[in-house]
């Protein structure tokens, strides 16, 4: 027996997406008891130990119904929304996640199904934005605070992208955390990102920097910065959201400055890499195809391209045994070697 | 001769070669950063106290609550009634006054009292219907005199209030020096806690159905008593306290009773609405009552 | 919802919940009743178990939770748009009042200080007494 009867059991209007797949899970949150057990726990002995809370059948479809007529007028009211108001896209999309924000079914997924929610639906934008907003936006921008990648590539940044790194290295399907310091070996290969949207995008064009603001700069006695990988008009949605080898196989014009490793130099100590994740209003004007790597001006880039940073990452390298063979791979002469200068003893 | 403060970076500071200006580091980006989220040791205590997988998990409203339901029912709108008053304005407190400056010690000097008091008085706001006033909790304090002598008994008061309110109890300690009375600060004296909530409203139904009518020695609340700001306190003797369920029903346990003081905190502005109040809620008054002095003050009596 | 309290466990022995019945060699009457006190006055041992829910069940947890946040809120915005009705309605009937009448208005008006309730108003009880309401009742003088 189902406790649903009324929009939250309907896929006329709403998303398919927005029920459980999983037949046994959706049966045992939409009745009042779990007729089969609880389907979530996973060792026989512990789903026989387990008892449910008590009174919980008896309340449950209670809330279920209070929760589902709130809904339903909710999705009346969009019904009634001006279509022609500025502001009707923005209002739809608030009304459409309260009308599902405490549907039970797309709590379970949001709660516990986090890796395979439909980005197309506001509701699961809304949970993906506050769990992101719980954790990885916070540790990015304290990773690029402390490591002074603000100010130091460019002056600030507001995130409204969750932006995903990995490197294809070893088969290792792992995203990387912001800062973690790679060897020159898994960073031989270029990246693939994720860019994550929380708001409704169809084909946002992103541009993608990849930078090193670590290179030595003898003459000027300082460091400048090398642009590593430019990547443009690279067409994102909420259903494709990755920027991989293969999606810039398909389109050879977006790779405007070719992959080139963080091959550091000895004693140059450790390197950041910095990523920036810009959205682009039209196509991009101002990169030509092979861009000069050295002395690369991000800010002037940035101002000449209009372009707004929406979200970054960074990794830090460093040299090692086998930056030498990464060079050899990629054609580069031998790394210089620094030494510490010695300084004539100054009298007073 | 009238100074002007001035808030400018310093120059002494420059020229002694330091930096004029803040050593804090400064940070280049809006996101508030909450760090005990981002650490990965105790992921279950980053769960807020709401979440029932959280150990600060305590389950709230559990049980109806007839105090409460009587006041929304009934009490609410007539004391809206009650307290109304046509063309209300706020009623200025009195406040820390400014200095007027006409001295060089003026600057950067805390302000000045408020005329007559020590401390500020609030400002009355006008009634309206989102400011009815509410009981709001019961604070409970109980110094047991004989503990100078005999600290076991200031113990057995705490264990009296904790069995009586069934809140966790705090103890209270001698903060004076007093000679006279063999009295010296650190000394345990007896037992304190606050009620607010559900168990509040529990207790004070005990309180004005089971003791309070079987009192002999009660006569009603003072309608002298009060802080002027809406809270009355009023005392329980060792007698009455008997009269409490927990300590009737087992009288062999409870040799010695200890009386205590209560203060009924509401969220009234003055006293004679929080007195209405608590006569809604059962409690009786007596004596006369006066027209409060910022009243008195505000219509120039 | 909460587990019995925990007992105490010993290798062969199965203690009881022994906070009152455990008698401590060379304590006299005196020091082990305030020794009991402070045990009893004391948080140990009295925290509950931490419930450990199924995924599902947390889920319907939650969804209780919020429908019952919902009904609350309506609950209390209804009592909140009857009381501003009210106020409204006080404040409109007292301007009429203030062209019609001074004398009245003044009367309506007075600083209602010492008003108070009916001693014998009651908060109300699932089950009131057998006799009823008792109807021919004269305010007692205090």
């Amino acid at each position: 027996m189902s406790v649903s009867k009324g929009v939250w059991s309907k896929f006329v209007k709403r998303s398919p997406t927005l029920a459980l797949r999983n037949k046994a899970l959706r049966t045992a949150l939409l009745s009042p008891d779990l007729p089969s057990g609880p389907v979530s726990l996973k060792s026989k002995a512990s789903k026989r130990k387990y008892q449910s809370i008590e009174g919980l059948d008896q309340i449950y479809p209670l809330a279920y119904e209070v929760l589902e007529k709130r809904s339903e007028d909710i999705y009346s009211k969009i019904e009634s929304l001006d279509k022609n108001s500025p502001t009707y896209a923005e209002q739809k999309e608030e009304l459409e996640i309260a009308a599902e924000k405490f549907n039970p079914e797309v709590v379970y997924m949001a709660e516990y199904m986090k890796n395979s929610l439909d980005r197309t639906q506001p509701v699961f934008r809304h949970y993906l934005k506050k769990t992101w907003e719980g954790y990885s936006k916070m540790l990015l921008m304290q990773r690029l605070e402390t490591l002074a990648v603000i100010p130091d590539t460019l002056p600030t940044l507001e995130p409204k992208v969750e932006v995903k790194l990995k490197f294809p290295h070893n088969n290792q399907d792992r995203w990387i955390e912001p800062g973690t310091l790679l060897s020159s070996n898994v960073t031989k290969m270029p990246p693939s990102l994720e860019v994550i949207e929380f708001k409704e995008s169809t084909g946002d064009l992103y541009t993608v920097l990849m930078v090193d603001p670590d290179t030595p700069d003898l003459a000027q006695d300082s460091y400048s910065t090398t642009l590593l990988w430019g990547v443009k008009d690279v067409k994102l949605s909420n259903t494709d959201s990755m920027i991989d080898a293969k999606k810039l196989m398909q389109n050879e014009d977006c790779e405007f400055v070719e992959y080139l490793p963080p091959v550091c130099e000895k004693n140059t100590g450790k390197h950041r890499i910095a990523f920036w994740v810009f959205r682009q209003d039209g196509p991009l004007e101002n990169a030509p195809k092979g861009l000069r790597r050295e002395f690369f001006k991000i800010r002037q880039f940035v101002e000449d391209n209009k372009l707004t940073p929406v979200g970054a990452h960074v990794i830090r390298t460093l040299w090692d045994r086998n930056t030498e063979n990464v060079r050899k791979m990629y054609g580069l002469p031998e790394g210089r070697v620094f030494t510490r200068e010695r300084v004539p003893y100054l009298k007073n | 001769m009238v100074f002007v403060q001035l808030r400018q970076f310093s120059n002494s500071s420059i020229a002694a070669g330091r930096p004029g200006y803040s050593l804090v580091k400064p940070v280049h980006h809006r996101v508030r950063i909450r760090k005990q989220l981002l650490s990965p040791r105790f992921p279950e205590l980053k769960l807020p106290p709401t979440d029932v997988r959280s150990p600060k998990y305590r389950p709230f409203l559990v049980r109806q609550d007839r105090v409460k339901e009587h006041y929304h029912n009934t009490l609410k709108s007539d004391l809206l009634l009650i307290n109304y008053q046509h063309d209300q304005k706020d009623v200025e407190g009195p406040k820390r006054r400014k200095w007027d400056m006409s001295s060089p010690y003026h600057i950067n000097r805390p302000l000045q009292k408020p005329k007559g008091q020590i401390v500020p008085s609030p400002t009355i706001r006008a009634r309206t219907w989102k400011n009815v006033p509410f009981f709001e909790g019961v604070s409970i304090n109980c110094f047991v005199e004989e503990a100078k002598a005999n600290p076991a008994a200031a113990i057995a008061a705490q264990l009296q209030i904790q069995q009586i309110t069934n809140s966790k109890v705090y103890p209270i300690y001698a903060k004076t020096n007093v000679p006279t009375w063999k009295l010296r600060p650190g000394m345990l004296m007896g037992a304190r806690t606050r009620l607010t909530g559900a168990p509040a409203h529990q207790f004070l139904s005990t309180l004005t159905e089971l003791v309070l009518p079987r009192a002999r020695d009660f006569r009603g609340i003072r309608n002298s008593a009060g802080d002027q700001y809406g809270n009355i306190a009023f005392g329980l003797s060792a007698e009455t306290v008997r009269l409490f369920p927990e300590i009737e029903h087992n009288q062999d346990s409870w040799p010695n009773t200890y009386g205590f003081w209560l203060t009924l905190h509401t969220s009234a502005q003055l006293d004679y609405e929080a007195r209405t109040l608590l006569s809604g809620l059962g409690l009786p008054f007596y004596g006369n009552e006066k027209v409060p002095l910022l009243l008195r003050q505000a219509q120039g009596l | 919802m909460f587990g019995a309290a925990r007992t105490v466990q010993k290798s062969g022995a199965n203690l009881q919940f022994v906070r009152t019945k455990r008698i401590r060699a060379g304590l006299d009457p005196v020091a082990q009743r305030v020794v009991t006190q402070l045990s009893v006055i004391s948080a140990n041992r009295k925290m509950p178990k931490m419930l450990k829910l199924s995924k599902e069940d947390f889920v319907k947890h939650v969804t209780v939770m919020r429908a019952w946040g919902v009904v609350r809120k309506e609950k209390k915005q209804a009592e909140e748009a009857q009381l501003k009705q009210q106020y409204e309605s006080i404040k409109e009937a007292n301007e009429d009042l203030k062209h019609v009448s001074q004398k009245l208005f003044e009367a309506a008006n007075k600083l209602e200080i010492g008003k108070r309730f009916p001693l014998e108003l009651r908060v109300p009880t699932e089950y009131p007494s057998r006799s009823g309401w008792f109807y021919d009742y004269t305010p007692r003088k205090l």
